[in-house]
């Protein structure tokens, strides 16, 4: 009776499977063991790797005529990787001249040449490391290669050429670039910032501005996102396509963005047009007005950032508070008279809650 | 009659474990390539670069209820994090013990007169103080409501963008929250995103932060460590590829504040908060065709006080059936929707069938083929190939997990420490699972007799977050 008796084929191969299941178990076991011993006599040699062009990059920082250790073979390739990977490391940390040297460095060891190499690589790692070295060893010759890839839709390697891009001619990549900026939103923006900051202001300002010119009718979450770019990157000479944005858009992303822009560039000839949106039918906007004018704001703004207290929206109330208590003329005495005067409680309570924000900021 | 009834339950209960194990295979083959490329594409994350000041802040809610004991070291970790902007909120949900005054004598801390914005209602706040030397850390001092009311409250007090929950006993690597904010710079859909959470029994612990992955001595802890592995490396690596992930832990999770006030914040009426939120996120933005992303982070980047005794160990499991159980069947609309997606057709019915009803079919099967056995009516042989499809097939799954951690982090540095997990991964198969699928039948039962839910209290094995 059971189950044996009723179908013996199918027992058969679930015992049959049963052995094959336990030896890939002590197969994956052995792997794990291997991979382990592997890992061990890696990091050892990669240590003893280290160990001696640790000291040579670090003395290429100051002079870049060191002795180098003798380099009797070229490197293996996973001596490649341990070496670009320092070496960009120590790139990244220094500035001036001491960049110059360590690409002299990596010049007299053969890494220019393995890197462009390793650009077409099919190892994600290898390219991702050599798309960065090229760009740090600002290798002209890769400029095309580096074109296609910051097309490519695996964001880590389309980045990383961006910014190779920018390494090696900020003004001639930026045009190439900003298109993509604008549109690939899965570029992080921490690290497209820093792309920017990289590249410099008098390089990214004409080509963001008009490229948020340009989208802000078809595309305006893309115009918006290069608007912050821009306020973030301090980018003053952007203003007058900021204000031809704000002059010609309806869409609230792209207003916020631009009125935030206009608080953060604080010129005094903004004032009328941020004023204009303390009434804005949407809060996200009436919030940066408010931002705005707290930065920004003249002795008759008061009286608007006053109004703004007993908005319908909490963080309109708030900023407003806040704009308030951010004018260079209004203290802390004042602030007290202007709650004694409100009669709404939402107003009196922000501002309040304002108030002893400040003063345990100033304790 | 009789026979063929006994080979069609043989038959059940192998196809059973088939389906399973075959699931959670298939999970561990799509967990592979995702793991592989997240590995190779973060090869340029540890070079230092210019901070653009682009990152979203996030606000920290860290919900505590009689922790006068750990949760000063608790808010000193938090305040060590390494991230450009966040601020810390404490939610005191009306604790009986001293955790108010220890948390305003340690932080110098002074009640302001904030406005308490109501997004999700919530038992009534007291009083919210700010500290007077970390600025970016508040207290929220409200009636006790439990810790989805905590959150809520939490969650109103909040001014960014992003909020992390965290459990007071949670360890963090000081990077932990840029490594799970990452998915929301990624992908602008995104909704929530977690992580790993790993053992801490056995870690040094300094300063609130993990300095040395470890092995704790007590076997159940060890077992547990096996166990995670398993949980997260493929268990919710691989939906991740399938954007159905059903479960992001309540011990450290990021969320978009936005989309979690719309659907109504954490429900205060469950006790399995956590998945509830999520399950209802995919069914209320699926019913809304919205576009989202749930991610889930690789990287080990909270690690938590597993249970060394039986007794926690076993209430705790309880707890995870219902809390399961609560968000499978408020959320039931998921269930095959024509919108559904790979959530609602493949994810929920696989956690409804093999984890929900899971142990009733498994705590039958066990002792149907143990008595079968005794009273001959189940031969040897099927016997064996029952152990092959749950056991063996178990023993696999383990051995695989800890090569996945062995192609990804390999956390713990030592070949004693391989070779002990190696052993682990078979012992976990053997009567550990066996013990957690009886305690989550129990679950059932409790939840089938409406029994009253508990948290049971936590035994705390470490040391680590005891006040200094």
């Amino acid at each position: 009776m059971g189950l044996d008796t009723y179908s013996e084929p199918f027992l058969g191969l679930v015992l049959w499977s049963g052995f094959a299941v336990f030896g890939l178990s002590l197969l994956l076991l052995a792997l794990v063991l291997g991979m382990r011993l592997r890992l061990f006599a890696e990091e050892s040699r990669r240590r003893r790797f280290l160990e001696t062009w640790r000291p040579v990059l670090m003395l290429y920082t100051t002079d870049s005529h060191g002795p180098l250790p003798p380099l009797d073979r070229r490197f293996s390739r996973r001596d490649m990787l341990a070496f670009l990977n320092l070496w960009s490391y120590y790139h990244e940390l220094v500035k001036g001249d001491a960049k110059d040297n360590l690409n002299s460095l990596a010049r007299l060891v053969g890494v220019d040449r393995e890197a462009r190499r390793m650009l077409t690589s099919g190892n994600l790692r290898e390219r991702l490391l050599a798309i960065t070295a090229v760009g740090l060893l600002r290798e002209a010759s890769a400029w095309e290669t580096l074109v296609k890839i910051a097309s490519w839709d695996v964001p880590a390697a389309s980045l990383a050429a961006a910014r190779s891009l920018v390494l090696i001619d900020a003004s001639r990549a930026l045009p190439l670039l900003v298109p993509l900026i604008s549109d690939r939103n899965e570029w992080p923006t921490p690290k497209v910032g820093s792309l920017l900051l990289e590249a410099g202001k008098e390089v990214i300002t004409a080509p963001l501005a008009e490229g948020a010119l340009e989208a802000a009718a078809e595309r305006p979450e893309s115009a918006a996102r290069l608007v912050r770019y821009l306020a973030a990157t301090r980018c003053f000479q952007a203003l007058p396509a900021i204000r031809q944005i704000v002059d010609g858009s309806v869409h609230e992303e792209l207003l916020s963005e631009c009125v935030a822009a206009m608080g953060e560039f604080a010129d005094p000839t903004d004032l009328p047009v941020v004023r204009q949106f303390v009434t804005h039918p949407a809060w996200p906007v009436r919030v940066q007005a408010a931002r705005a004018l707290g930065k920004m704001g003249a002795r008759e703004d008061q009286r608007r950032l006053v109004a703004m207290l007993d908005d319908s929206e909490w963080w309109v109330r708030y900023r407003a508070a806040q704009g308030l208590a951010s004018l260079p003329f209004v203290g802390l005495h004042h602030l007290q008279g202007i709650v004694d005067s409100l009669t709404d409680r939402y107003a009196r309570d922000i501002l309040n809650q304002v108030i002893a924000e400040r003063i345990l900021r100033e304790w | 009659m009789v026979a063929e009834l006994v080979a069609a339950l043989q038959i059940l209960f192998l196809v059973y474990f088939l389906g399973l194990n075959g699931v959670y295979i298939m999970l561990n083959l799509l967990a592979i390539p995702v793991l592989v490329r997240t590995m190779r594409e973060r090869s340029l994350e540890d070079l230092p670069y210019v901070h653009a000041g682009f990152e979203p802040p996030v606000s920290i809610l860290a919900p505590a209820y009689n922790e006068e004991t750990t949760i000063a070291a608790t808010v000193r970790s938090l305040l060590q994090l390494v991230y450009p902007e966040y601020e810390i909120i404490v939610v005191n949900d009306g604790a009986k013990d001293r955790t108010l005054e220890v948390l305003i004598r340690e932080f110098d801390l002074l009640a302001v007169p904030e406005t308490y914005r109501i997004q999700v209602e919530t038992q009534p706040v007291r009083n919210i103080y700010q500290s007077v030397t970390y600025p970016n850390l508040r207290v929220v001092d409200k009636a006790n409501g439990g810790k989805s009311d905590a959150l809520n409250a939490g969650i109103n007090c909040a001014r960014y963008p992003l909020f992390c929950c965290i459990d007071a006993d949670s360890i963090l690597q000081r990077d932990s929250l840029k490594r799970v904010v990452q998915p929301f710079l990624d992908d602008p859909t995104t909704v929530v995103s977690g992580g790993t959470i790993r053992v801490a029994n056995g870690c040094d612990i300094q300063g609130g932060f993990l300095t040395r992955a470890g092995l704790p001595k007590h076997p159940l802890a060890l077992i547990q460590i096996v166990e995670y592995l398993r949980a997260f490396l493929f268990g919710r690596m691989g939906w991740t590829p399938l954007n159905a992930v059903l479960i992001i832990s309540g011990a450290f999770g990021v969320f978009d504040k936005k989309t979690v006030v719309e659907i109504g914040g954490y429900r205060a009426d469950t006790i399995g908060e956590d998945m509830e939120l999520i399950v209802r996120m995919h069914r209320i933005l699926r019913e809304q065709g919205r576009p989202y992303r749930i991610a889930f982070v690789p990287d080990p980047i909270c690690w938590t006080d597993a249970p060394e005794d039986l007794k926690t160990l076993r209430n705790q499991r309880i707890r995870w059936q219902r809390g399961l159980s609560d968000s499978l069947m408020l959320n039931r609309g998921l269930l095959f929707h024509p919108r559904g997606g790979t959530p609602g057709w493949i994810a929920f019915p696989f956690m409804l069938f093999f984890e929900l009803w899971g142990p009733i079919i498994e705590v039958a099967g066990y002792l149907f083929m143990i008595v079968g056995l005794i009273f001959g009516f189940v031969s040897t042989e099927a016997w064996g190939a029952f152990l092959v499809v749950a056991v063996g097939l178990g023993i696999l799954l383990s051995t695989s997990s800890l090569l996945l951690e062995e192609v990804s982090f390999h956390m713990y540095p030592r070949l004693g420490h391989i070779l002990t997990l190696a052993f682990v991964s078979v012992l976990e198969n053997v009567v550990y699972r066996q013990l957690i699928t009886i305690w989550r039948l129990t679950g059932m039962v409790q939840i089938i007799t409406k029994q009253k839910a508990t948290w049971g209290k936590m035994v705390r094995t470490s040391s680590w977050n005891q006040n200094q």
